[in-house]
């Protein structure tokens, strides 16, 4: 624990991010790169046809989305318990990023729904438990907004963040506890064939890789904006 | 090569391509937006004070 509060504070933070951000962003584009071109290029799938390819991008976009929402719920108990100085300005910055991939989720499984299941949407514990998903991103964001105060509003939200987290296991085995229209479960369970197994891997490498470079710019952008505002309340 | 070679699911998957590229396009511009704003404030503070 020593550890995080050592590195992790907003003076720590500003120097080691400077350092990292030129390789996060190096890392994200290499990953984008490899993984459209393996995306783009795989053979057709024998009962989905080229409707396959949309798998590179909405698997990512959900496994980003609920990625997301397990890092606020740990910045969030970072801050209740042990008063991490960074962890509040983490969460924050990070529930935006989640609720954009939780979207885009949502819409681009609904556009491989139409032509695989006949309809763009069903009420089925998957995609409801998902949809669920966002409005827990907007309640989190809107609770941040509504608290003029960012030393009351963390904890307000920070409580709230975490109950929600019992929607991510929910999401995750919906499709096993209930009766599902959404698939099972098939990277590790082993279903996947290789030809796609591979460029899936390297797209939500780089949605994850995406993810932790806005996130450690928006990150830096909150501690200026704290400079800025303690530095006018103190010509004030 | 069949990178745009698609069948008759062409129209979801570029759909698809675009809308994913829309919606991470326009969280790094605002994103960097956001950032050098911020930079930008700061620094014209400093400077008053």
């Amino acid at each position: 624990m020593q550890f995080l509060f050592r590195y992790a504070n907003p003076a720590q933070f500003m120097r080691l991010s400077d350092a990292a951000l030129p390789l996060l962003v190096a890392a994200t584009l290499l990953a984008f790169a490899v993984g459209l071109y393996l995306g783009l290029t795989v053979p057709p799938d024998y009962q989905q046809g080229d409707s396959v390819r949309i798998m590179f991008l909405h698997v990512p976009a959900a496994t980003a989305a609920t990625t997301v929402y397990g890092a606020i719920a740990v910045c969030s108990i970072l801050s209740l318990v042990w008063r991490h100085p960074l962890s509040d300005t983490a969460a924050r910055a990070a529930a935006p990023f989640g609720a954009l991939f939780t979207a885009l989720g949502l819409v681009t499984g609904a556009i491989w729904g139409k032509p695989m299941w006949g309809t763009y949407w069903v009420w089925d514990a998957r995609l409801t438990s998902f949809l669920l998903l966002l409005f827990i991103y907007f309640g989190y964001m809107a609770l941040w907004n509504a608290i003029e105060d960012e030393v009351k509003a963390a904890p307000a939200a920070a409580i709230p963040a975490l109950a929600g987290a019992v929607n991510i296991p929910i999401i995750k085995f919906s499709v096993e506890w209930w009766n599902t229209l959404h698939q099972g479960e098939s990277i590790v369970s082993g279903h996947l064939a290789p030809v796609f197994l591979a460029p899936l891997l390297v797209m939500m490498l780089a949605y994850l890789l995406l993810f932790a470079t806005l996130w450690t710019v928006r990150i830096r952008t909150a501690i200026l904006e704290r400079r800025a505002r303690s530095l006018m309340q103190g010509a004030a | 090569m069949d990178f745009l070679a698609t069948d008759q699911w062409a129209g979801y998957v570029a759909a698809v391509y675009g809308i994913s590229a829309v919606g991470l396009g326009g969280a790094v511009l605002v994103t960097l937006l956001g950032w050098y704003r911020a930079k930008a404030r700061l620094a014209a503070l400093e400077k008053r004070s």
